[in-house]
């Protein structure tokens, strides 16, 4: 015999071989036991199955509900304050050390842009707009 | 390490879609309750539920299949405390009870984390075994095969280890998963 499995192990051998000896019973055996029990084979079936179509719905929707108020929650941060000082030359400068740089956080049309040929409205909605992604 | 949500998503699809994989876990579920009136379906429903949804994380050391028994298990076990402790309360209350409190005799759903047992936990393991023993303190020829399994044999060599032929060997490994169903510490 092989060396001795420290405690921990043993009790998890013995659990473990529950499971197994349960995953090797046959469906005759099964179907006694179940009648043993006072279980009618074909209903416990029936039963096994929709338990497990239920939980798999119901963690669905779990999910999906979580999914929801992780979305609403993201809605309800404030937007960024956008600070007035911030001037379209200013925004221009930034804008074109970013185009300079490749940033990712420019989408590709900007980035082929000269931030120097837009006019003020546009320099400073893509200021802002990059100022949010950057949150 | 733990299984992913993914992978009991499709342990499920694998293993409990047939009629008879249903049987099995009805079975099961049954002897882990024991007394309890509680649907047997209840059970598997709210231990499936319980990992689909993340509540109960899966140890990758042993087989998802070991780990949902050891889900059921502990969903069973919470339930028969509570009922002891509040024999009044409803059937709702009772099967929306899970007390996970990280119990580590619970070997099969807290993962081994190679460290070597500390001098408590040892005696907590050991204590364990023992008193796993003593269910079968009527039928030594069990106590011998729940040693052999405690080694981690299996088929012949437990047999001969036992002193059992095959067919001696699966009525009593049979009968040892029927009674360590309805083990439970508390009692």
């Amino acid at each position: 015999m092989s060396k001795t499995p420290n405690a921990r192990t043993q009790l998890e051998n013995v659990w473990a071989a529950t499971v197994e000896d349960l995953m090797g019973m046959t469906e005759s055996e099964l179907d006694a036991e179940l009648k043993e029990l006072g279980i009618d084979p074909e209903e416990a079936a029936q039963r096994g199955k929709s338990a497990v179509e239920d939980a798999t719905s119901a963690s669905r929707a779990l999910q999906r509900a979580m999914k929801r108020q992780r979305m609403e929650q993201a809605r309800e941060v404030p937007g960024l304050v956008r600070d007035p000082s911030i001037t379209a030359d200013e925004a221009r400068v930034q804008l074109a050390r970013l185009v300079a740089a490749n940033d990712a956080k420019l989408t590709l049309a900007a980035r082929n842009r000269n931030p120097g040929d837009m006019d003020d409205e546009e320099v400073l909605a893509l200021y802002w707009q990059v100022q949010e992604l950057s949150r | 390490m733990h299984w992913t949500i993914e992978e009991f998503q499709a342990w499920l699809e694998a293993n409990l879609s047939t009629r008879v994989d249903s049987k099995r876990w009805i079975v099961m579920a049954k002897r882990l309750l024991a007394s309890l009136n509680i649907e047997p379906d209840d059970l598997l429903r709210e231990a499936t539920f319980r990992i689909l949804a993340g509540q109960r994380v899966l140890n990758r050391s042993v087989p998802i299949e070991v780990n949902l028994f050891g889900v059921m298990r502990s969903i069973a076990s919470s339930w028969h405390k509570r009922r002891k402790r509040k024999p009044e309360i409803s059937l709702e209350d009772l099967v929306s009870t899970d007390e996970v409190d990280g119990d580590i005799l619970e070997v099969l759903l807290v993962p081994d984390d190679s460290r070597a047992p500390n001098p408590e936990e040892e005696l907590a393991y050991k204590q364990e075994m023992e008193a796993l023993m003593a269910v079968f303190a009527d039928r030594p020829d069990a106590q011998l095969v729940l040693m052999g399994r405690a080694e981690g044999l299996k088929g012949t060599e437990l047999a001969a280890f036992a002193e059992l032929n095959a067919s001696q060997l699966a009525t009593v490994q049979r009968l040892i998963s029927r009674r360590l169903a309805g083990y439970r510490r508390d009692e």
